[in-house]
């Protein structure tokens, strides 16, 4: 006699991705039964990153789970010592601890938890059967968390392995290894490492992935050489249980997360990052994701997977979202990040963020949230979602790694700091309401500054001679003619009135910056900030019809903006805190992107460090510009008399000079 | 409509006046980048893609100032990519002068490539919202074929089909704007245009495969030997030999970390026995031939006969 179940939603799969999806299924009142057999694997450590925490939290799971937090991220590039990612709050947990754990929430939510088999699910006039031991389910929606597919697409799988070491001195820190080229031939794969401390002193588990066939034993055993070469807290590591082995896969497209009906979270759905192999914080969001889209539409199968798939679609990008080129630009993405492990430098900092984090910050901006009243939220969300929408769409298929840079799953973006939102208040102060070519422009803008801060930023030094590409130079010329010309296509297409002032700023730029390079030039370092912020400002006031003393408030708003934005940048390098473009002091100087050498001729990144006075000097410098800017900029903002228009752009700005407030 | 307009310069005057026309824009730029577009507008240059665009725009009638301008701009368009190959490249000369990144440094050489496109985009937008477009998308698609360039240095398993890819977006594809802009302004039927535009296409194919071919040999064609394989760029010729090359001394030779010039008679001699030079003056001859098939669809007369002239030129030059 068998059992009979009838639930809204099967979940088959009871791992990690598997238990969210039930837990927050059932915490929306949906009858959720989780089915799966309970793995067998041994038990080992793992990454809990910003973005996991933060979906974990939210299910009120992370006491659940016994989660330990780990801040600091030590990133091995290539040759030489690692440097500290800054900012990285990540944690540290058990595997089994984290399954079970997330099990019991999702038992005390209401979800039914059917361990065991599970025959493969069938559908039959819109409803899934399955049966599980001596029971039979059958449910609307289904859910598939079983994991990668041992045979997924080709160029995206690979091997996962991890196993518990002890004799190590790995304590405070997670270290997250990729290894030089050994050859100029690009057909070479790298063998990705990472190492999380143990809940035990002296133990810690070492995790390897490499895409294409491997031998588990033969890439533990490399990820152990990795690690040991030049740091002794691993010379000593012993084997200290069994090791894991899985499969790899990285081929997320969106348009490929629901099959036949079936909505595939984490692993299955190809959501695991090949430098890394970190997948655990896509598992979290997906299976929220897909959660909540069949809660707003429990009654229409297709229209859940339909918006899972879009809202998939605006939250991440995939490493291999088309097999063409998939392997070359992969290549291409390794060598860059190594051949610039040791650049400062605005992009390279935010390429290696976007590229191996699973949270990155999108466009101008550090994790600065600007306050914003409901309704401007309201206004401004489907505005920037819009924009991102077209940005990430443009670069997503050519150049997955860029568009990372663009959306990585972060939370509240539509409150970042970012020059969509200046364009946007602007074409408001006109009093004409944004439409979709507007986002469309808003997108070139957003593309076209991400270009311009290749172009505008120090150059990387030359690589040493020998034949070889230099990586460096050539990716920071590639991406910066890549994103322009994207930028400009988009103006040409959906606003060719725009094409000649947008061309027009481009020139614009390239003479500022030109200029401020040339030992001979009499440019200020704050010029190029502020023709970076004024043409958003400019450009949507004459759209959005606004009067010429408007029009006129706007530029004014927007070049001291810009300059705001540099001083904040150089009152936070001078206190040694992360910058929203990530460059250092030091950079900041010797790329001659600051203002303070101008004033205090000379100075450089270690006169500063060792000269307390000077210090104070260059931070009042800055502070005080940083602040006249301000208020300059607000004193614009007196003839902009749309309200919400004016108030969107106080709260840009006073977020621009926050490092400063006084 | 057949006929030259009457007021249509000869093509050395044509030229002369593309040359002043770039000069001219090149005095709205700022010191350094207006030196840099000066001394390679001097160079020995021979405005290939502006006297392309023209002899299409032939075909019908045309305003001859609006055709200088577009001459520069997409001569224009040429210089600027040049500009970033060669701080990409390392390239150490070009058209004779020491290349603008070893003169200025790469960031000016960089800024510089920039002020160029910005000025081809504001030049572009005055000539008309088509122009605009039509121009953005193809340096839309020539940044694409930079990137397709790179990434696939030192590959020696480089498959043909992305090959063709790469030498349709980083050659041939400015090639065909040369060929629809001059159509367009022409104001040629769409079949006299998608005709052009199809000869532009793969007479940029033909180019670039027989300018790979061109790496190889000593020819007096004035282009130094062998660049192209010391820097992993690998074409027709070399791809072709690899996919024959069962021992694997060609690629070890390639990828050899110690390879130089003094090594490119035995590539040569590797290339010609795994037959790669016949294979891709096979390749080259079918795109030729695609090239003047498309020529055939348009009337015979001066017109065509000068686009016939300028291919014949431009190509056997280069075997």
């Amino acid at each position: 006699m068998t059992a009979h179940l009838a639930a809204d939603v099967l979940i088959v799969g009871a791992g990690p991705a598997g238990a969210i999806t039930a837990a927050e299924l059932a915490r929306h009142g949906l009858r959720a039964v989780l089915a799966g057999e309970d793995d067998g694997k041994a038990d080992h450590d793992l990454v809990l990153s910003g973005a996991a925490l933060h979906g974990l939290a939210s299910l009120g799971a992370l006491e659940e789970v016994d989660a330990r937090v780990i801040d600091n991220v030590e990133l091995r590039l290539g040759q030489g010592g690692g440097h500290v990612l800054p900012e990285t709050v990540n944690a540290v947990c058990g595997r089994r601890h984290l399954v079970d754990g997330l099990r019991r929430i999702a038992a005390a939510a209401g979800a039914t938890r059917l361990p065991g088999l599970v025959t493969d699910p069938v559908r039959r006039d819109g409803v899934w059967h399955a049966s599980t031991g001596g029971t039979t389910v059958s449910a609307r929606h289904l859910v598939v968390a079983t994991g990668a597919p041992s045979a997924g697409t080709p160029h995206a799988t690979g091997l996962l392995c991890a196993r518990p070491y002890s004799g190590v001195g790995l304590i405070t820190s997670i270290v997250l290894a990729l290894p030089a080229p050994r050859t100029i031939d690009p057909a070479e794969r790298p063998t990705c490492v990472w190492a999380v401390p143990g809940a035990q002193p002296g133990t810690c588990t070492i995790g390897a992935s490499r895409l294409g066939p491997a031998d588990p034993d033969e890439l533990l055993e490399t990820a152990l050489t990795v690690l040991a070469e030049e740091d002794p807290r691993f010379a000593g590591a012993l084997p200290a249980g069994p090791a894991v082995t899985g499969v790899l896969n990285s081929g997320f497209a969106p348009e490929h997360s629901v099959h036949d009906g079936r909505l595939l979270v984490g692993d299955a759905a190809g959501l695991v990052n090949p430098f890394t192999g970190e997948g655990l914080s896509y598992a979290v969001q997906s299976a929220l994701l897909a959660a909540r889209a069949i809660a707003d539409h429990p009654d229409d199968p297709g229209a859940a997977g339909r918006t899972y798939t879009r809202r998939l679609s605006a939250t991440f990008v995939g490493y291999f979202e088309t097999a063409t080129h998939a392997a070359r630009r992969y290549h291409l993405a390794w060598r860059v990040l190594v051949a610039t492990a040791g650049d400062e430098r605005p992009v390279s900092a935010k390429v290696r963020r976007a590229v191996l984090m699973p949270e990155g910050f999108s466009g101008l901006t550090a994790a600065d949230l600007m306050p914003l009243p409901a309704p401007d939220v309201a206004l401004l969300g489907p505005f920037l979602l819009a924009c991102d929408e077209v940005a990430v769409s443009t670069v997503r298929k050519e150049w997955p790694f860029i568009a990372r840079l663009l959306i990585a799953g972060e939370q509240a973006p539509h409150q970042r700091l970012r020059p969509a939102v200046p364009f946007f208040a602007a074409l408001l102060a006109g009093g004409r309401p944004p439409d979709a070519t507007s986002a469309t422009l808003a997108a070139a803008i957003e593309l076209a500054t991400l270009g311009a801060l290749a172009f505008l930023g120090p150059m990387p030094p030359r690589a040493a001679p020998g034949r070889r590409v230099d990586w460096a130079v050539a990716s920071t010329v590639l991406a910066g003619d890549f994103l322009l010309a994207q930028a400009s296509r988009l103006v040409a297409a959906s606003a060719p009135e725009v094409s000649w002032s947008f061309a027009d700023w481009l020139g614009e730029l390239a003479a500022l910056r030109s200029a401020r390079i040339d030992p001979a030039g009499r440019s200020r370092a704050g010029e190029v900030f502020a023709a970076l912020l004024e043409f958003p400002s400019r450009i949507g006031a004459q759209l959005g019809g606004a009067s010429p003393e408007t029009i006129r408030a706007l530029r004014d708003f927007g070049n001291h903006s810009g300059h705001a934005f540099l001083h904040a940048e150089e009152v936070l390098a001078v206190r040694g805190e992360r910058t929203r473009l990530d460059v250092a002091l030091p950079g900041m100087l010797s790329g001659r992107l600051s203002a303070i050498p101008d004033a205090l001729p000379g100075i450089t990144g270690d006169l500063l460090a060792g000269d307390p006075d000077a210090r104070s000097k260059a931070l009042d410098l800055a502070v005080t510009a940083c602040h006249d800017a301000h208020r300059a900029a607000l004193t614009a903002l007196e003839d902009v008399t749309h309200p919400v228009s004016a108030r969107m752009l106080r709260s840009f700005v006073a977020t621009v000079c926050a490092p400063c407030a006084w | 409509m057949t006929t030259t307009t009457p007021a249509a310069a000869p093509p050395d005057a044509f030229t002369a006046q593309v040359n002043d026309r770039l000069l001219l824009l090149a005095d709205d730029l700022p010191e350094p980048v207006r030196g840099l577009v000066r001394t390679l507008v001097a160079g020995p240059g021979k405005l290939v893609r502006p006297r392309l665009l023209a002899a299409c725009a032939s075909f019908g009638t045309a305003d001859p100032d609006r055709l200088v301008r577009l001459g520069a701009v997409v001569e224009l368009i040429h210089l600027a990519s040049l500009l970033h190959d060669d701080v990409i490249d390392e390239a150490q000369t070009r058209r004779g002068a020491p290349a603008a990144h070893t003169a200025v440094g790469t960031e000016q050489a960089m800024l510089a490539g920039l002020a160029c496109f910005a000025l081809v985009g504001t030049e572009a937008a005055d000539l008309g919202e088509g122009v605009a477009g039509a121009v953005s998308t193809t340096v839309a698609k020539l940044a694409y074929g930079e990137l397709l360039d790179v990434e696939r240095a030192f590959d020696t398993a480089f498959p043909l089909p992305a090959y063709l890819e790469l030498v349709q977006s980083k050659t041939a594809e400015l090639f065909r704007l040369c060929c629809l802009l001059g159509a367009a302004e022409g104001r040629c039927g769409p079949g006299e245009a998608g005709a052009l535009v199809r000869f532009g296409a793969a007479l940029g194919v033909t180019f670039q495969i027989l300018d790979d071919c061109l790496d190889l040999s000593p020819n007096g064609a004035g282009k130094p030997v062998g660049t192209d394989h010391a820097l992993g760029l690998f074409g027709a010729p070399t791809l072709y030999a690899l996919r024959a090359d069962s021992g694997g001394e060609l690629a070890t030779l390639l990828l050899s970390p110690s390879f130089s010039t003094h090594d490119l008679p035995e590539v040569y001699s590797l290339i010609q026995d795994r037959g790669g030079l016949d294979a891709a003056a096979r390749l080259a001859a079918d795109w030729h031939e695609q090239a003047l098939a498309a020529l055939e669809e348009l009337p015979a007369g001066g017109p065509r006969d000068r686009l016939v002239t300028l291919a014949a030129a431009l190509l056997p030059a280069r075997r």
